[in-house]
């Protein structure tokens, strides 16, 4: 969206090969796909690792940005090799 | 999800803390090695979490690669609880004990249930069963219901259908009476209507057959009413035999008498009674009451028995039987007379219908009494009645009349 209206966004081409073969994007460009309950539980897939757990802030590194999950009492329920998932109270989620 | 929460109760999981710089790099580590970890919890320097005690072990390279320590704080599961019931060893023995009584105790038959009894006792077919060998604390894989039945029903004469099922630790035993049939002769045979009983003929009313009765002759028991063989007059016809049928109605007499009490017995409980303890082991019967004599000078037994057992049909082979013994004295309750003549009366007004043939009729009757002692009466019934008293009896073909013989 918000490059939309920057006029033109660019979409690569294997956004537009995903697009035109309605493929699932997470796998054909490695992209982390979310499941959020909520303020309380989020389910990250395809993400590629931990960079910081404290009580009040993961952060995930993904493919290709690093998601920043704020809030409180924040626990790991599981995690694997490909799929995470955290549970707590979130004041906010950002992508850097 | 669900299915890892289980087979990691059965494998037996930690909860362990873990100090160190990199934890962060702990887990993605072990996230890359299959390490399955949940449950992550941070408290200020602390982290705690679950894991596998397969998992434990294999981090071990980890941890020194991520200078992080790792701490047990509790050990769940399965195999820890069973190392901790290791230590309890008479309950495991007990366990022990009660599975293989369980199983033992399961392998033979505890009660016996029969269904479909209206004449018979069931004592009688329970000793019946008991000589083709089945009775309670009988091993039961031992004999094969479809060869039972057949020995049943060879041994009883009066029962017509068996079934025994066993389910569970009950031999239920389901059974039919014969009825017995009535003495009769085939409509196609010859036969002679032949009197019961004495009395004098009252009306006759013949279908087939010959019948020289008249109305006031006196017929004796034995006597032939109405013949089957019809003997021709003329001599070219041969005899004829046929199946005589027809009603002969007599008058007979009859007397009853009896002596009756001024007074009925009354059976009246004290409210003393004394319990004695059996305990049913295995077939066995095992008294737990010290004293076995009851004090009393008549009394009534009565039985009732506690089987333990789990659910409909699985008895344990123990049971609880309580037999118990009250007291009555017998109380003589005064009657007047009348009362007594009343009883008297219908008392033997049964008895004559049982001494009278199905089919009956009243003339009449008369009933008197009279008091013979202090307390008796003595009553008597006596009447005129009618009867149907002809039953038939076969007869061979080529026998003849027996006056046609006498005449011979």
């Amino acid at each position: 969206m918000k490059n939309q209206k920057k006029g033109g966004a660019k979409r690569s081409v294997g956004e537009k090969v995903a697009d035109a073969l309605e493929l699932p994007k997470d796998i054909l460009l490695n992209m982390p796909k979310m499941a959020i309950f909520g303020n309380k539980e989020i389910t990250v897939e395809n993400y590629k690792g931990i960079l910081e757990y404290t009580e009040n802030k993961v952060r995930l590194n993904t493919a290709s940005y690093v998601l920043v999950i704020n809030g409180e009492n924040l626990s790991i329920k599981n995690i694997a090799t490909e799929i995470i998932t955290v549970y707590g109270k979130f004041s906010n989620i950002e992508f850097t | 999800m669900l299915f890892v929460v289980i087979r990691n109760f059965f494998r037996g999981y930690l909860l362990v803390k873990i100090r160190g710089e990199f934890i962060e790099r702990f887990f993605n580590m072990c996230a890359y090695r299959n390490i399955y970890i949940w449950d992550i919890v941070r408290m200020k320097d602390d982290t705690f979490f679950k894991m596998s005690m397969r998992g434990f072990r294999e981090c071990r390279d980890i941890c020194r690669k991520t200078h992080s320590r790792l701490t047990i704080v509790e050990k769940h599961g399965f195999p820890i609880w069973i190392r901790g019931l290791g230590k309890r060893k008479f309950f495991i023995l007990g366990l022990c004990l009660f599975i293989a009584f369980f199983i033992i105790s399961s392998q033979f038959v505890w009660a016996i249930e029969i269904h479909g009894l209206k004449h018979e006792k069931a004592s009688r077919i329970l000793e019946d069963l008991e000589s083709v060998g089945l009775k309670e604390g009988v091993y039961k894989n031992k004999f094969d219901p479809e060869i039972l039945k057949e020995q049943i029903l060879l041994k009883d004469d009066k029962l017509a259908w068996v079934w025994v099922d066993i389910k569970g630790n009950k031999a239920i035993v389901q059974v039919k009476e014969k009825v017995e049939a009535p003495d009769l002769v085939p409509d196609d045979k010859p036969c002679n209507i032949v009197a019961l009983k004495m009395g004098i003929v009252a009306r006759k009313n013949v279908k087939v057959g010959n019948c020289k009765l008249q109305e006031g002759d006196t017929v004796f028991p034995g006597d032939i009413l109405v013949s089957g063989i019809l003997v021709s007059e003329t001599p070219d016809v041969p005899t004829h035999y046929v199946h005589a049928d027809g009603e002969i109605y007599v008058h007979t007499w009859h007397e009853k008498v009896g002596e009756f009490n001024l007074y009925t017995e009354k059976k009246v409980y004290t409210g003393q009674k004394k319990k004695f303890c059996h305990m049913k082991l295995l077939g066995k019967k095992i008294s737990l009451s010290l004293q076995a004599k009851i004090p009393y000078e008549s009394y009534d037994m009565s039985e009732s028995i506690h089987n333990l057992k789990l659910g409909e049909n699985h008895y344990l082979g123990i049971g609880f039987i309580v037999d118990t013994a009250r007291e009555y004295k017998i109380v003589k309750v005064p009657m007047t007379i009348e009362q007594a003549a009343e009883k008297a009366k219908t008392k033997l007004r049964e008895e004559m219908d049982k001494s009278l043939a199905l089919h009956n009729k009243i003339v009449s009757d008369s009933f008197s009494y009279e008091k013979t002692a202090d307390t008796i009466i003595t009553a008597t019934l006596r009447g005129e009645y009618e009867e149907q008293i002809g039953v038939a009896q076969p007869v061979t073909v080529g026998e003849l009349p027996p006056e046609t013989e006498e005449k011979k």
